[in-house]
């Protein structure tokens, strides 16, 4: 950006410093000579700090959640004491909000580093001018968490209203009424007159608007595979006329992506899939070339769908897919697939073979009331009655499952499968199992015979 | 369709054609092992189904009836089998084709309880789908177990780092006050020199004036006294009194010298005046007066007037003679006439009075006598008067001589002499008295140098002396030796002390400089004239918190190391990571367990319900056979789903519930196995019914099983004109068979001894082929005349299989010191433990053994038992293809590698977990192997600890039937030696393996 007379503000989402990502294989950390920290929070905050000085910004505004509360201590605030001390040597004004894990950590960071400012400490609201190069100030407002949890929106306490420009920094949830990480409306946080608001807490970054409207920076890298799609913080510049131009820096470290294969097109999906899943890192890496610059990894999660003909054979690959299986590098990006779902079908006429009696025709009737369960199935009297008896069989046996010993350290770690979920799993189940007996080999004499 | 000739032309290991030419019904192929009894097998195979007997070159013609024109086949190498006559018959899918080949063994199962059987049964109920296998190939479970054990290992590790950063933060939190701490200790550290300092000086005042005050005691010739003063001086001492000594002495010599000088001296002659020499000439001049007046006087020879005067003036008075005489008579005449007292006192008187008259007359003659001298000598006095007056002149002359001789004597005072004699005398006495005047003159000098010297010395000795007393301040004095060494004995503490004096005061110097420099440490108060006391404990308080300083120091760089340290690791990090990609992993498994038991619940729902709706043509010819096999006495029957383990129920005519197999006899069971064998073999035949072959023996079979299976055939191949061929290296199973078959009204087999077709050795004996020469009931043989090794090789008795249930051991092993007793037990469906165990009532009711004797075996089970166990203690039974098969460690990528491994390993669990990790089988990550070791460990394939010895076998196993023992029904030989032989056994049966 030119020099002007605009104010320059790098907005870094949650960083969760103290955190690795789990799900990179040993491969691909191999095939790129780097370890996990390479990838991880603390390498993405030093280019940050890198990126900071290099466009010559104001400030650096800090949207909570820096460090990952379980590793506060030492791991996490170590990383960013020095990066903010750097900031701070290059006279860049570093400011940030609490957010529901770094309560304790910031508040330290400011009666450590005079240069860090602390908005709004415990759960207060407090506005910090962030002067540019012409002599005027653009107004960061902030609130920080007072706790770990906070049931009560922020905006309980009039937010400050000063004069100029003022961007609001925040750490909260935007989504859940009832959330314990100070719920707020963007409708009401729009109310607030501030020209535009920042948020952390999501980690999956908004777009970025430019009328005001408050997004989530998301978070500074991928942490987990589900974070897909590009990372980093956002590079904000507001003229006198509250004019805001921004941009997303892709300085993520590691980026995570999600892709379907649909296997209908492969001629030998399981015997390939290797090949395959090599063949879509490579068509992904094209397709983000620009943004991977600066990822050193990429994980791929890839969907494997459409119909084949022998789904279980499919089946059979993707469970002896290991991960790291699938790894490449190319340029200075390690590619690998972190994980296949399975969701190929069998090329079955469904209705066809539930017309007949024997076991395959029998599982057929039970996949069609799953799928469409208010569809009139021949040899189905009441289809609906026949899905929530399978649903409700079939959380039974999950239920059976769930209380197996080995699994007992799971137990709150995700909710209640609703109804919708576990039929998918059943008809998928189903569909499996159907075309698994219809690959059997045709010993069907005495089926035959006593069907 | 009948097999009516076969010719095998050449098949591997056969180059020698040779035809076969069997009949209708069943046909008993006997002849030894390698004759080629499995070669028939594999050509009609061969030729019936070419696709199943892999690429083994077959050269072969067949011709099959019953039809009026035979059908016939032949085939040469691997070219496709050329059929003639008709059309290949239907004969079903290949895969069918080893249905027609029966196991027989596998009818003689003791326990065929989730056999494959009543899987592929199961599998016909299920309309021909195999379900089970479906389960478990789509829809695996995992048990979580290792994904649950990784989960909790690294939770246990993030607590630990949390802890440990926790601590570590506490720490951190005290850093301020350690820093604080350490300040002080600094301070302190600081002060204590300080203070050190003003204690040392003060201690070296101290020092110093304690020195001084010992001083002060000390003379300061201390100083300059030397070591050798004592000594010296004592000799200077010893010296001087020698002198002194000698200067008296000699003094006295002297004195005397003096003395005797002067005495010479006032005894005259010795002046000036007197010459020796003149002297001694007068003297000479003298004697020879002298001799001169000698001559004369000898010339004047006459008594000398002098002389007469004297001679008669000695002779005694006239008076007093007379007065004598009259004394005499006057006392005699006192006595004789006085009248005296006492008659003694008279007689004096006149004693007294007679001598002195007698010394009167004595006189009186001398007397007279004198005067006559007298005239002779006044003649001789005449002649003498001329000569003395010779006499006279030459005495004048020696007189004038003497007389000038004593002239000489007089000028020095000499005494004059009166004769020549006396004037040699005397001269001798000058001479003597000159020479000792000159000697004493000689002494007297000498003595006066000597005492000069001496008194030189003297003076020296005393210089000596004064100087030391000088030096040493002593008054001279007999002390002052004692006085010079108490000095030396003094020196050292003087020279000390004046030594630590004259260090403490530069000690003095220097501390004072220090302390000023420090000055500012030191508080109010904190002076060199603050009490020494006081003083240390201050400076004990201060070197306390100093003595922290260092620790401190190291305390705090610690703590800054370790926080540094952690600020820039990643164990947390990584802990946490680990834990989430545990937790994934966990749920991962879980997501997939959720999926399989869906699928395994929609299988299970779509197999109840198809049974319900159809039953399986399988089961109906099963139950068809078994019934046909039976004579009517039984029907099969499954066990239902949810009803335990796939297994088989035989329905009695006579019993109200199904029966277990396990409660069938064992010639029963067998017919059921074979019914079902049987029943999978044929319910797929579409008109065309193959021949079946057994190709294993039934000799190992008890005589009722044989009897069982061998009629079972012969009503099959009565009732279904089912061509039958039993292959046997036994020809006496022939003569078995037939007897089997003519007691329940069959036709008789052919017999085909294929070693007489061939024209090679092991032709049957005829006379082994008749029935009549069997027993006659088929019992066990009489030992009588076998040794025990003998008589169950006569039983066939299996080796013992320390992992097979204890009840398959034959009781063989426990008896064969009462081979009768085995005889009976054989005899009485007793020959394993287990059916002993089950039939011990009845054979005890039917009299077959006594109480005792059960009693006997019983111990022998539990002894075998207890060697069971113990053997079996660090052993770990061998892996499985099952579990290979199972396990989720083993991919199907691995599975071939992994089982190669296995029997490389002896298909030991452990050994195989070795070899996978000396890298045997390529490319098996870590990872699975410690998957594989977890499953290997949850299904008990993993030894722990080590196998027992013999020894402590034998001990082990005499422990648990020591109560047999105690009753007399084992020894504890016979314990030992079954042991042992026990363990002989399996360790044969291991290396044959």
């Amino acid at each position: 950006m030119p020099p002007d007379s605009s104010v320059r503000i790098l907005f870094v989402g949650d960083m969760h410093l103290g955190r690795l990502p789990s799900r990179v294989p040993a491969a691909a950390l191999e095939e790129g000579g780097m370890d996990l920290r390479d990838i991880g929070p603390a390498a993405t905050w030093k280019r940050i700090v890198a990126a900071a000085v290099a466009n010559k910004v104001h400030a650096v505004a800090l949207a909570g959640d820096l460090v990952e509360r379980d590793n506060a201590l030492f791991e996490a605030y170590g990383p960013l004491a020095t990066g903010v001390r750097q900031l701070v040597e290059e006279g860049i004004v570093v400011a940030g909000v609490a957010g529901n894990h770094d309560t304790g950590v910031l508040p330290r960071l400011a009666a450590e580093i005079d240069g860090f400012h602390l908005l709004g400490p415990g759960g207060t609201w407090s506005v910090l001018p962030v002067p540019g190069n012409d002599n005027w100030a653009v107004n960061l407002a902030g609130w920080s968490f007072p706790s770990r949890h906070h049931t009560a929106s922020p905006l309980l306490t009039a937010p400050p209203l000063p004069e100029g420009i003022t961007l609001g920094l925040l750490h909260a949830d935007l989504f859940d009424a009832g959330s314990r990480y100070a719920p707020v409306k963007s409708a009401d946080l729009q109310r607030v007159g501030y020209r535009g608001w920042f948020l952390g807490h999501i980690h999956k970054p908004d777009p970025i608007p430019t009328d005001g409207t408050p997004f989530y920076l998301g978070s500074v890298t991928g942490l987990k595979p589900t974070e897909t799609g590009c990372h980093g913080p956002v590079l904000v510049q507001v003229d006198r006329g509250g004019n805001i131009a921004a941009e997303r820096l892709p300085l993520a470290t590691l980026r995570w992506e999600e892709r379907d294969l649909d296997c209908s097109r492969l001629t030998d999906p399981a015997g390939e899939l290797a090949a395959h899943l090599l063949g879509e890192l490579r068509r992904l890496h094209d397709t983000l070339e620009v943004e991977l610059d600066e990822a050193r990894a990429l994980g791929l999660r890839v969907v494997l769908t459409g119909e084949v003909d022998d789904p279980a054979a499919v089946e059979k690959a993707v469970r002896r897919f290991e991960s790291g299986a699938a790894v490449t590098r190319l340029g200075e990006t390690v590619l690998f697939v972190q994980k296949i779902t399975n969701r190929v079908t069998a090329r079955i006429d469904l209705l066809e073979v539930a017309n007949r009696s024997d076991p395959p025709g029998l599982l057929a009737r039970q996949i069609l009331v799953l799928e469409d369960p208010g569809r009139v199935v021949t040899g189905v009297g009441d289809p609906t009655a026949m899905a929530d008896e399978l649903v409700a069989a079939a959380r039974r046996a999950i239920g059976t499952v769930d209380r197996e010993s080995a699994f007992t350290p799971l137990v709150g770690q995700d909710g209640d499968l609703s109804a919708e979920q576990v039929r998918r799993m059943l008809a998928r189940s189903g569909r499996l199992a159907l075309a698994g007996l219809l690959a059997q080999p045709p010993d069907r004499e005495a089926g035959h015979a006593a069907g | 369709m009948r097999l009516d000739r076969l010719r095998l032309l050449r098949t591997p290991g056969i180059r020698d054609p040779f035809t076969l030419e069997p009949a209708a019904g069943i046909n008993l192929v006997t002849g030894p092992n390698g004759v080629g009894k499995s070669s028939v097998c594999r050509a009609v195979r061969s030729l019936l189904w070419p696709d199943t007997v892999g690429e083994e070159p077959f050269e072969a013609e067949a011709e099959f009836g019953p039809g009026s024109d035979p059908l016939r086949v032949s085939r040469r190498d691997l070219d496709p089998p050329q059929w003639a006559g008709g059309p290949r018959p239907n004969l079903g899918p290949n895969h069918l084709a080893g249905r027609y080949q029966l196991g027989v063994l596998d009818l003689l199962l003791p326990d065929p309880a989730g056999d494959p059987l009543a899987r592929e049964i199961r599998r016909h109920m299920a309309g021909g789908f195999d379900l089970e296998s479906l389960r478990e190939d789509l829809f695996p479970a995992g048990t979580g177990r290792s994904e649950n054990r990784d989960l909790k290992t690294a939770r246990e590790n993030v607590t630990r780092l949390k802890r440990e950063q926790q601590s570590l933060a506490a720490e951190q939190e005290r850093l301020a006050e350690l820093e604080k701490d350490r300040e002080l200790a600094g301070a302190a550290r600081s002060r204590l020199a300080a203070l050190e300092t003003l204690r040392d000086l003060i201690g070296q005042t101290a020092a110093r004036n304690e020195a001084i005050f010992r001083l002060k005691d000390l003379p300061p010739a201390c100083a300059r006294v030397r070591p050798d003063d004592p000594e010296k001086l004592a000799g200077l001492r010893r010296q001087e009194r020698d002198h002194l000594q000698k200067i008296e002495e000699r003094a006295a010599s002297l004195g005397d010298i003096e003395k005797e000088l002067d005495r010479l001296q006032a005894g005259g002659g010795t002046g000036s005046g007197l010459s020796l020499a003149l002297l001694k000439k007068k003297l000479e001049t003298l004697v020879d007066f002298r001799r001169d007046v000698r001559q004369a006087e000898k010339d004047a020879g006459g008594p000398h007037l002098d002389q007469v005067l004297n001679d008669a003036l000695v002779k005694p008075a006239l008076p007093p003679i007379i007065l004598l005489l009259l004394l005499g008579v006057a006392l005699i005449a006192a006595g004789r006439l006085l009248p005296l007292p006492g008659p003694v006192l008279p007689w004096v008187f006149v004693a007294l009075g007679g001598g002195c008259g007698g010394a009167g007359v004595w006189g009186l003659v001398n007397y007279s006598r004198g005067v006559g001298q007298t005239r002779l000598a006044l003649e001789e006095m005449r002649e003498a008067a001329r000569k003395r007056d010779h006499l006279a002149r030459c005495r004048e002359q020696m007189a004038e001589g003497l007389a000038a001789f004593n002239a000489e004597l007089a000028g020095p005072g000499l005494d004059s002499v009166a004769d020549v004699d006396e004037a040699a005398h005397r001269l001798e006495e000058i001479a003597g008295r000159l020479n000792r005047m000159n000697s004493l003159a000689d002494s007297r000098r000498t003595n006066g140098e000597f005492l000069d010297r001496e008194r030189n010395d003297l003076d020296r000795v005393r210089g000596d002396i004064k100087d030391i007393l000088d030096r040493l301040e002593l008054k001279d004095g007999p002390t002052a030796n004692d006085e010079a060494s108490r000095l030396l004995d003094m020196q050292p503490r003087f020279e000390e002390s004046v030594q630590e004096r004259d260090d403490s005061a530069r000690e003095i110097d220097r501390l004072a400089k220090r302390l000023a420099e420090g000055a500012d440490l030191l508080r109010e108060g904190e002076t060199p004239a603050m009490s020494a006391g006081n003083l240390t404990h201050l400076i004990d308080v201060e070197k306390n918190r100093a003595g922290e300083f260092e620790a401190l120091i190291e305390e705090i760089k610690g703590i800054q190391v370790r926080i540094d340290r952690t600020c820039r690791g990643s164990d947390l990090q990584e802990a946490l990571a680990t834990e989430g990609a545990a937790l994934a992993s966990l749920m991962e498994v879980r997501r997939a367990n959720r999926e399989s038991g869906l699928g395994k619940m929609l299988l299970d729902l779509v197999e109840r319900q198809h049974q319900k709706e159809s039953r399986p043509q399988v089961l109906e010819q099963a139950d068809e056979y078994f019934s046909l096999f039976t004579g009517r006495r039984y029907g099969l029957e499954m066990a239902g789903q949810g009803d335990g383990a796939d297994r088989f129920l035989a329905r009695a005519e006579d019993s109200t519930r199904p029966l277990e197999l396990d409660e069938l006899s064992d010639g029963t069971r067998a017919q059921l196995l074979l019914a079902v064998k049987l029943a999978f073999t044929t319910v797929g035949e579409e008109g065309v019914r193959p021949p079946l072959f057994l190709d294993d023996s039934l000799t190992s079979a008890d005589p009722e099983r044989f009897a069982a299976v061998a009629t079972s055939l012969g009503r099959l191949a009565a009732d279904e004109g089912r061509q039958i061929f039993y292959l046997t290296p036994n020809p006496a199973d022939v003569a078995a068979f037939q007897r089997a078959l003519a007691a329940e009204g069959l036709a008789a087999a052919h017999h085909l001894d294929l070693a007489a077709m061939r024209g090679v050795a092991g032709a049957a004996d005829p006379s082994l082929l008749d029935p009549a020469n069997l027993p006659a009931d088929m019992m066990a043989p009489d030992p009588a005349s076998m040794s025990a090794p003998e008589y169950a090789a006569a039983l066939m008795v299996p080796r013992p299989d320390p992992w097979a249930r204890w009840g398959t051991l034959h009781v063989f092993f426990v008896l064969n010191d009462n081979l009768d007793l085995v005889r009976r037990l054989v005899d009485g469906n007793a020959s394993t433990l287990g059916r002993f165990e089950k039939n011990k009532d009845t054979l005890i009711a039917a009299a077959v053994i006594t109480a005792d004797e059960a009693a006997l075996v019983t111990a022998g089970i539990d002894l075998w038992k207890a060697w069971l166990d113990g053997w079996r203690i660090g052993r770990a039974q061998p892996v499985t293809r099952k579990f290979l098969k199972d396990s989720a460690a083993v991919s199907d990528t691995f599975s071939e590698r992994i089982t190669a491994a296995l029997d490389d390993c002896r298909w030991d669990g452990a050994l195989l977990l070795e070899a996978i990790k000396e890298k045997k089988v390529k490319r098996f990550s870590g990872q699975k192997l410690e998957q594989l070791r977890q499953e290997l460990d949850d299904a008990d394939l993993l030894a722990h600890g080590a196998p027992l010895t013999n020894e402590d076998l034998i001990s082990h196993t005499l422990a648990r039937v020591a109560r047999a023992v105690a009753a007399n029904i084992l020894d504890m030989q016979k314990v030992r030696t079954l042991a042992l032989t026990f363990a002989q056994l399996v360790a044969d049966s291991k290396t044959a393996d």
